[in-house]
């Protein structure tokens, strides 16, 4: 059995970005879109202490730290928007949230 | 021994005054409508002398010895060169002017502009100063953090702005819109950033030169990485193919909110990209020069083709004046990114000077547009072009604003709109692209024509019966004159357009 190297981990937060970003575009749900942003950006945090374990350089997880702390604000607000959609127009399914189109 | 202590605070404080007032104007109006009488004009005055501070201390540095760079880190053994995360040099200065008075004209605009949830001032106008802020400190960024950093503490501001009328469902749905587009081009961004750092190793830009000559073996995750940024970058300057979001945020977020974040964060992120791909990635390393600086220049080649192209063309069948402006601002992207382009050629500073001069008049023009519209339509107004009619004898003054600005926009001869596409479409002609100089002729062309469909309904319609009389607010007057001025001065003395493109190349250079 091979040890767990720099690539696997890549692999991994490639295919956590592509299912974050699959989500983000499909789903219908605000919220589930919330969370497929989430995945995105944990896949990037894994890229970075990844890279930070392996060249080695510790920029990298001090990155990742700051990448958390705005992920975390950016779903704040983004939650916060969701809400004031719901408090509209009762819905959050974003195939019914399309009133500006032309 | 306090005066040594003096000048070494004022050393550290002066470069980063413009920064500053942002931040002190943020802090203060939300302190003030927490505590005080919620006096909104007070807290409005604030942020507007706050932000013209800005542009005069970004003015007044630039007499001063460029570049000085900040928290600089020990350099490595083995380079010369010190990295430091924040640089203050001439491009920088010049973007956080722009930005200061954009952010003094979306003040002076929103003037009543929220009557009617008047608890909401200070959250707007702070929220307004803390965009300011990300943004004048995005310009300044040399390093991946701090630009992700800012480029946050801009976006966040602005998806909270295009929501902020949250008891109307048009304004809710534009602010879901823009927080999804900005979101899903920040993580695309932030993916491509943790790339080019496993690549480089290192997130300082001025590092980058020496490194690429250790990735030969990996040249690939580099270049994925950037390509990823640079689709992070398209999404949240509304470039084609990745625009999509701009018509529908521009027609449902508070016109007063669509005139600031339709201009100003095109600025940064065009300044970002002459600092990024070509003041770094490219000119001292042979590596990316010949391998890939014209690979680089047909990547933003086509970006600015397709937004030019999509823009416009979508922009011809459309009735709502606000969707005409988002696919006007779309083209004007592609303007634009002719401009970087050609940054990458052989005349990089001549390029790079047209671009930022060509900056300079397309924010304010298409901010002075919105405040044209804004103040001739009512706050309820759908924005149809239909309720223009008559506007030349109902207005005069507005109806001329209106005409002076979509002109430069669409770049008619005797406006500031024409001299610096003139200048853009040398910069590429001398950058070796002869076929983008027609791309972006027949752009304009075509573009004048629903530019002109509108001022046709401005002049030559007849008013409805019923229209309401116009009365245009100090703030919004100011905006226009102030716009307008600008349009006319740059484009009728040639001289003193020479000599601000002259004083651009100049800058880009004494960095």
């Amino acid at each position: 059995m091979t040890p767990v190297g720099l690539q696997h981990y890549l692999i991994l937060a490639a295919v956590l970005f592509s299912i974050g970003l699959y989500g983000a575009l499909t789903r219908r749900n605000a919220v589930a879109v919330l969370m497929s942003l989430e995945l995105m950006f944990n896949s990037v945090n894994i890229n970075l202490v990844a890279f930070s374990h392996f060249l080695p350089d510790f920029t990298g997880v001090l990155f990742s730290i700051f990448v958390i702390t705005v992920a975390a604000a950016e779903v704040t607000i983004g939650v916060a928007i969701v809400l004031s959609v719901y408090r509209n127009r009762n819905t959050i399914d974003l195939e019914q949230v399309n009133q500006l189109q032309g | 021994m306090s005066s040594e202590l003096f000048t070494r605070v004022a050393q550290l404080v002066a470069p980063l005054s413009p920064e500053l007032c942002l931040l002190l104007a943020a802090l203060c109006a939300l302190m003030t409508d927490m505590v005080g009488q919620r006096s909104v004009r007070r807290i409005r005055m604030v942020v507007w002398v706050a932000s013209l501070a800005a542009v005069f201390c970004s003015l007044a540095l630039m007499t001063g010895p460029l570049p000085i760079s900040l928290f600089s880190r020990q350099p490595a053994p083995e380079l010369e060169l010190t990295p430091s995360s924040y640089i203050v040099d001439s491009l920088a200065l010049s973007l956080k002017a722009l930005i200061g008075l954009l952010t003094a004209l979306a003040v002076w605009l929103s003037e009543d502009a929220f009557d009617e949830e008047r608890s909401n001032a200070g959250e707007y106008y702070s929220l307004i100063a803390f965009a300011g802020l990300g943004m004048t400190v995005a310009v300044s960024a040399n390093e991946f953090l701090t630009f992700f950093i800012a480029f946050e503490l801009f976006s966040i501001p602005l998806y909270a702005l295009a929501a902020i009328r949250r008891y109307r469902s048009e304004s809710a749905e534009a602010g879901l819109k823009y927080f999804l587009a900005g979101s899903v081009s920040s993580a695309l961004m932030l993916f491509g950033i943790s790339w080019v750092y496993g690549s480089l190793g290192t997130t300082y830009f001025s590092e980058f030169p020496a490194r690429f000559t250790q990735v030969a073996s990996m040249p690939h995750a580099l270049l994925v990485g950037v390509l990823m940024i640079l689709a992070g970058l398209a999404f949240k300057m509304a470039a084609a193919p990745f625009h999509m979001w701009a018509p529908d945020v521009y027609e449902g977020a508070p016109p007063t909110v669509v005139a600031y974040l339709s201009s100003a964060p095109k600025a940064v992120i065009i300044g970002f990209c002459l600092r990024l791909f070509w003041a770094d990635l490219d000119l001292e390393s042979d590596l990316l020069r010949v391998s890939l600086a014209d690979g680089w220049m047909l990547v933003f080649a086509v970006l600015s083709l397709l937004s030019m192209g999509l823009g416009n063309l979508m922009a011809l069948p459309q009735v709502s004046l606000k969707r005409i402006l988002a696919y006007s601002g779309i083209a004007q992207i592609g303007y634009l990114l002719i401009g970087v382009t050609a940054a990458g050629g052989q005349t990089a500073t001549m390029a790079a000077g047209a671009t930022l001069f060509y900056l300079w008049i397309y924010c304010v023009t298409n901010l002075t547009s919105w405040a044209a519209l804004l103040a001739c339509l009512p706050s309820d107004s759908t924005y149809q072009r239909g309720e223009l009619a008559g506007l030349a004898q109902r207005n005069p003054f507005v109806a001329f604003v209106l005409l002076i600005s979509f002109m430069s926009l669409a770049g008619v001869p005797p406006l500031a709109g024409f001299v610096g596409k003139f200048y853009l479409f040398r910069a590429i002609y001398a950058a070796g692209m002869p076929w983008l100089v027609v791309v972006g002729v027949v752009n304009s062309v075509i573009s004048l024509y629903y530019y002109f469909g509108v001022l046709r309904t401005a002049y030559f319609d007849p008013p409805l019966p019923d229209s309401p009389p116009i009365r245009v607010k100090l703030g919004v007057r100011v905006v226009l004159v102030i716009g307008t001025a600008a349009s006319l001065i740059l484009g009728l003395w040639p001289g003193f357009a020479l000599w601000s493109l002259e004083t651009a190349q100049t800058l880009f250079v004494g960095r």
